[in-house]
């Protein structure tokens, strides 16, 4: 056989696990220098894959794939559920924001006292509206789990 | 996909599949995680093959990615000795069959995802490239290296 006829290692891997090995392929393998090392290289590599006693059982992984199901399942209706809340959450912080910014813009934005008072007069209440939400969604959240 | 079908890919496959993980992950955990994970991932899937064979090279592919993300996020796919070797000298050759998933053990996990789908799952290099996800030619260099190093490890120098 010669160089140009040497068989691609897919071929000799079916021919060895299909038990096919012709005598001829086994007789050039000797000669071929490259082939005898796939073929040697093939067997080493076969005789260590066999998989350890710990391979699932179809029965366990089935019922680990339907677990996994169920899980993936009541992950996604709490993520539908809590939905909202995070909504709220995000609305919660956005205000809070919103009141510190105004804090820190108002006394450049009405250097006046008295535009001063009238910018700076419903901070304590747009403050308490802020916290108040969300302090309600996260009494909710934990409510919620 | 149906139960008998399942339990049809599960034998055919389901040992293979196994020992490719669990020598390219080199850890008993996580072989069992990934296994598990590549099934629920082919069930999950709007994959529609109806047989053994495309089932065999999607799960694969399932699993070499999903060892791919694993190995990526632990920066150990490019490099991994495993622990029980790096008390041994550099220089130490395994002689035995053995031996083999110890030499293996040596090489980076895409090496030994490498050497395994074409010396022991006989995939051509078309396929590696479709499964580990690198173009064909890229296969062709890669496994030589692969193929070099473990020969250097086994101690092969028939030539």
């Amino acid at each position: 056989m010669s160089r140009r006829s040497c068989p691609s290692p897919h071929e000799l891997v079916k021919a060895i696990r299909n038990d096919t090995l012709g005598s001829d392929v086994q007789a050039h393998a000797e000669s071929c220098p490259e082939c005898g090392e796939t073929l040697s290289l093939v067997s080493r590599l076969q005789a260590a894959s066999q998989p350890s006693e710990n391979m699932p059982s179809f029965e366990s992984l089935r019922w680990n794939i339907r677990a996994r199901a169920i899980l993936d399942a009541s992950r996604r209706r709490h993520h539908r559920a809590t939905g909202p809340l995070r909504s709220f959450h995000l609305a919660a912080g956005l205000s809070l924001l919103a009141v510190v910014l105004f804090i820190m813009i108002a006394p450049f934005v009405a250097p006046n006292a008295f535009h001063g008072l009238v910018s700076v007069g419903p901070l304590p209440a747009l403050v308490a509206a802020a916290m108040g939400t969300h302090l309600i969604a996260l009494g909710r959240d934990r409510l919620h789990g | 996909m149906h139960d008998e079908l399942l339990h049809q890919v599960y034998e055919a496959v389901g040992a293979d599949l196994y020992a490719y993980i669990e020598r390219v992950c080199a850890n008993d955990a996580d072989a069992d995680d990934l296994f598990q994970e590549s099934f629920a991932r082919l069930l999950g899937s709007d994959f529609a093959g109806d047989n053994v064979a495309d089932s065999r090279r999607y799960l694969f592919r399932i699993a070499t990615n999903l060892m791919r993300d694993r190995f990526r996020w632990s920066r150990r796919w490019g490099f991994t000795v495993l622990p029980e070797l790096i008390g041994r000298a550099p220089e130490s050759r395994y002689l035995d069959e053995i031996d083999a998933h110890r030499a293996l053990a040596t090489l980076k996990p895409r090496q030994r995802a490498l050497l395994w789908l074409a010396y022991v799952e006989g995939m051509t290099h078309d396929e590696i490239a479709a499964t580990v996800g690198v173009g064909s030619k890229s296969v062709r260099v890669l496994l030589s290296r692969a193929r070099k190093e473990i020969l250097n490890q086994l101690g092969e120098h028939l030539s």
